[in-house]
């Protein structure tokens, strides 16, 4: 470095550098001692005289509107020889801007930007093309590092240095540029160098990226190929297959699944769109000031979502197209909703606070809840009635019996009669006595039969519904039982529970992710650990040269188990090694700066948090319908139990009275 | 009810749907390797996500799968490097170079297919071979993958060899000469990997990358 030459500013003031901030492929960024505003470029290799000449005249150039949007060369840096050897320009601030189209570092360096945000930023990003246009000059070398964003979505552009500056009549130019931003005529030529730059290469270069701000960092060419071979972006630039367009399936392409489809946007913005890609307009792509107005006009019209405050969507979308897109592929595109937002009626509030937003988007708990618990718990099983305490009537076949059995009687007392009178007047018809008896005696007989076959047809009839009352009985009892409804009830209990207790889970997974931390730097300091080096008496470099071959080396390694394998090696130095073992472990403390959880866990947590809600509000949801199926079937049999019930009970109350009877 | 193992593709292209640049490491864990070997390849593992962790474009455009050998198997499947945990690896068993290099070439096709599903571009992937012996299976099929591989740039294979690394048998695999790692010094290789991975990550998919000569006198490696 020529840090140790003197270094003259264009006020013709010593540079003093302090800190080294970056260091790139050109040169190297400083801190300037004493100028906390401004920071020093120094190249690493001695400039040529055009490029020279360039930050010369760019320092020259300068303008307030200029510096607003960018962080322009304000002075030049000399060495002794006069040679322009730098610059220094305003300090910059701000993240680049892939940190903030992309979703996954969206949610760690832009936490707070909704979609709002990102609409603001695309409308900064164009009026500081506009800036550099309307003084003449070029961008050329448009690309993901060269654009910094502001937590107030303000945009500053860095690397001035390699625009393409008109000075007069006399222009310098842009050497560099990244093909994935480059616009289809500029796509395969080798070098830039002596080319001339327009406006409206950088016009299809801005409408990347305002694609990729508003589509969450899905580049407007990057789609799925139905064709054969491989199909990267460069070529796709090259043959305008824009994959999102209406006539994109023609180009074999389609948007990537789980992206926001194109009709979503205002019809104005989606125009631009269009022109900016298409072959037809590639002479008159929209222009900075056109996209300025466009956008601004769409940040005005957004509206909110029911479910999650960081989500806008622009207002012709019937519902919220990210809670549709995270839902579909499980992925965080914004911060998740707070679980106060969700929980209170926030989100109730939210709903009905955007008209146009769609309220029936929003889980509302307390809503749910109040459904679920109106459901109506199925009727207990009521106590049967007992067959006894029936008042049932004789069956036919017993009936006629009973009628037969009188009529035989009456025969019988007459049959009976006759033959004693026979006996007393007609002494000498004793013969007829003897048949009379003996008729009466043939008719008991049958009729005795007859009995018999009943009762036996009976008692058996009587034990079949005896065992079926029972049975049917059993079945009502368990129709009545409120099993599933109960088990369900709790279910959904144990979601609520789960649902309100969210942030409780959280905590409990970062706290896992924390002890894990720990436990990996312990195994670190574990293996710092050489047994070599180690003070233990008795184990001499012999064992030590055993134990390594074994693979223990270290106090990670030294372990029971580990230990048993190593031959001769006793219990008394197991039990010293162990012991050595415990002294290190109790001496580790945990840094808890180096054992800070990453974000990406972090956010893996959010991420689970976030499906975890979606889960227990699915589940919640179809709570009070599955209740409700659950108990109207529990009715249901219940009914068909109880028919069946009453029928046995007095069939069986018969065949007992019949028995009794017979 | 669900794990954080079983977030779905579309879940990480949605969240990240910056063009990839895969990169399979093939690590030789033969009982050759083990001892100081297999410890620093270890060290150099680790340092090797440290280091693509510094560049946020490699973190979001790099993914880094390991197979190890012998046995074969898949230490860690495709990620990010934010989503990449070095593996400790062990050494045991034999060499079974020509399984891994099929093994690694079928996982890329796996990849690439995933990628074309959901509309994410990619960059020609890497298989980067570190071997310290010489294969003890059949790997003339694996040769003959790689050079097919090469012929219609869909990988490019790289081989180190360490130590006792049978060079002859390498250079009949690879396309590209291979490189004799100078001692151990797989702290240097990683470095130069992943300084390597971010030039690439920081271009366009299908660009032509310089890559820094790693058999520079202060290089890590030899021809």
């Amino acid at each position: 470095m020529k840090r140790a030459d003197r270094i003259v500013s264009g006020r013709g003031a010593d540079v003093i550098f302090g800190q080294e901030l970056g260091r790139g492929g050109e040169g190297s960024v400083f801190e300037v001692a004493g100028r906390p505003e401004v920071v020093a470029k120094i190249y690493h290799k001695p400039l040529p005289k055009e490029k020279q000449d360039k930050i010369e005249a760019m320092v020259r150039l300068k303008t307030e509107r200029l510096l607003r949007f960018t962080v322009w060369p304000v002075e030049v840096l000399r060495d002794s020889g006069r040679r322009v050897i730098g610059f220094l320009m305003p300090r910059l601030n701000g993240k680049e801007i892939h940190k903030l189209y992309g979703p996954k570092t969206r949610l760690t360096e832009f936490a707070q930007a909704g979609y709002p945000f990102l609409v603001h930023t695309a409308a900064n990003l164009a009026r500081a093309f506009a800036a550099v246009h309307e003084e003449g000059h070029v961008v050329g070398d448009i690309n993901h590092s060269n654009f910094y964003v502001t937590d107030q979505a303000t945009i500053l552009m860095l690397d001035c240095d390699s625009f393409q500056v008109q000075s007069g009549s006399k222009r310098f130019g842009c050497d560099v540029g990244i093909p994935m931003y480059m616009p289809p005529e500029l796509q395969g030529v080798t070098s830039f160098r002596g080319m001339v730059r327009t406006r409206n290469h950088d016009n299809f270069g801005l409408a990347v990226f305002i694609f990729m701000l508003l589509f969450m960092g899905r580049h407007p060419f990057a789609g799925k190929y139905s064709g054969q071979g491989e199909m990267p972006i460069e070529r796709a630039i090259r043959e305008f297959r824009f994959a999102y367009g209406p006539s994109s399936s023609g180009r074999q392409m389609q948007p990537p699944p789980g992206s926001l489809p194109l009709q979503l946007l205002p019809p104005t913005v989606q125009a631009l769109f269009l022109r900016a890609f298409a072959q037809e307009s590639m002479t008159r792509r929209p222009n900075a000031q056109e996209w300025v107005s466009a956008l601004q006009e769409m940040g005005g019209t957004l509206v909110p979502c029911a479910a999650n405050a960081w989500h806008h969507y622009p207002a012709h979308a019937a519902s919220c197209p990210w809670c549709a897109m995270e839902a579909a592929t499980g992925g965080l595109l914004f911060r998740p909703a707070d679980s106060a937002y969700r929980t209170s009626a926030g989100a109730a509030q939210a709903g009905a606070g955007s008209s146009s937003a769609d309220p029936g988007a929003g889980f509302h708990l307390p809503a749910v809840w109040g459904q679920i618990q109106r459901v109506p718990k199925p009727a207990g099983a009521r106590t049967l009635p007992e067959p006894s305490s029936l008042q049932p009537q004789f069956s036919a076949p017993v009936t006629a019996y009973l009628r037969r059995k009188r009529w035989r009687g009456a025969l019988s007392l007459l049959s009976l009669a006759s033959g004693a009178g026979v006996w007393i007047f007609l002494p000498g018809f004793w013969m007829l006595t003897v048949g009379v008896l003996a008729g009466f005696n043939l008719l008991l007989l049958a009729a005795g039969r007859g009995r018999r076959a009943l009762r036996e047809e009976r008692t058996e009839t009587c034990s079949r519904l005896r065992v079926r009352w029972n049975e049917v009985s059993r079945l009502y009892i368990e129709a009545s039982g409120h099993g599933a409804f109960s088990a369900k009830l709790q279910e959904l209990e144990q979601a609520r529970r789960d649902y309100l207790d969210l942030e409780g889970y959280k905590a409990g997974e970062l706290r896992r992710l924390e002890g894990r931390q720990r436990a990996v730097q312990l195994q670190v300091y574990l293996r710092r650990q050489r047994i070599e080096q180690a003070q233990l008496d008795g184990i001499g470099p012999g064992r030590r040269a055993t134990l390594a071959l074994f693979g223990i080396e270290t106090a990670l390694e030294v372990e029971t188990h580990r230990l048993a394998r190593v031959p001769g090696f006793g219990p008394a130095n197991t039990r010293m090694l162990l012991a050595w073992r415990d002294r290190i472990e109790r001496r580790f403390t945990f840094d808890p700066v180096l054992g800070r959880v990453p974000a990406a866990e972090v956010l893996a947590v959010e991420r689970a948090v976030e499906a975890r809600t979606r889960e227990l509000e699915r589940r919640l949801s179809a709570g009070p319908g599955e209740l409700m199926r659950i108990s109207s079937g529990i009715r249901a049999r219940q009914e068909a139990a109880l028919r069946e019930a009453g029928g046995t009970a007095q069939a069986l109350a018969q065949a007992e009275l019949d028995l009794k009877a017979l | 009810m669900f794990e954080f193992d079983q977030i779905p593709f579309a879940a990480e292209f949605a969240e990240n749907p910056e063009p990839r640049c895969p990169c399979i490491l093939l690590l030789d864990t033969s009982y050759s390797m083990s001892g100081q070997p297999i410890e620093e390849l270890n060290r150099g593992l680790s340092s090797f996500k440290e280091e693509l962790m510094t560049d946020s474009m490699s973190v979001k455009r790099v993914e880094l799968a390991v197979v190890s050998f012998g046995p074969v198997q898949a230490t860690s499947d495709f990620g990010t490097p934010d989503d990449f945990y070095p593996p400790m690896l062990t050494a045991s068993g034999n060499t079974p170079m020509g399984a891994a290099i099929e093994k690694a070439v079928a996982m890329l096709e796996d990849r690439k297919n995933v990628y074309k599903q959901n509309g994410i571009s990619y960059y020609r992937p890497w298989i980067f071979l570190i071997t310290d012996g010489a294969p003890t299976d059949d790997w003339q099929r694996a040769a003959s993958l790689v050079r097919e591989g090469e012929a219609a740039k869909s990988f490019m294979f790289f081989a180190v060899g360490v130590e006792n690394a049978d060079m002859n048998v390498l250079n009949q695999i690879a396309t590209r000469a291979p490189l004799k790692l100078k001692g151990l010094r797989f702290a240097d290789l990683f470095s130069w990997l992943s300084n390597s991975l971010n030039s690439v990550s920081h271009s366009t998919p299908g660009d032509q990358i310089r890559l820094e000569n790693p058999a520079s006198p202060e290089g890590w490696a030899l021809i």
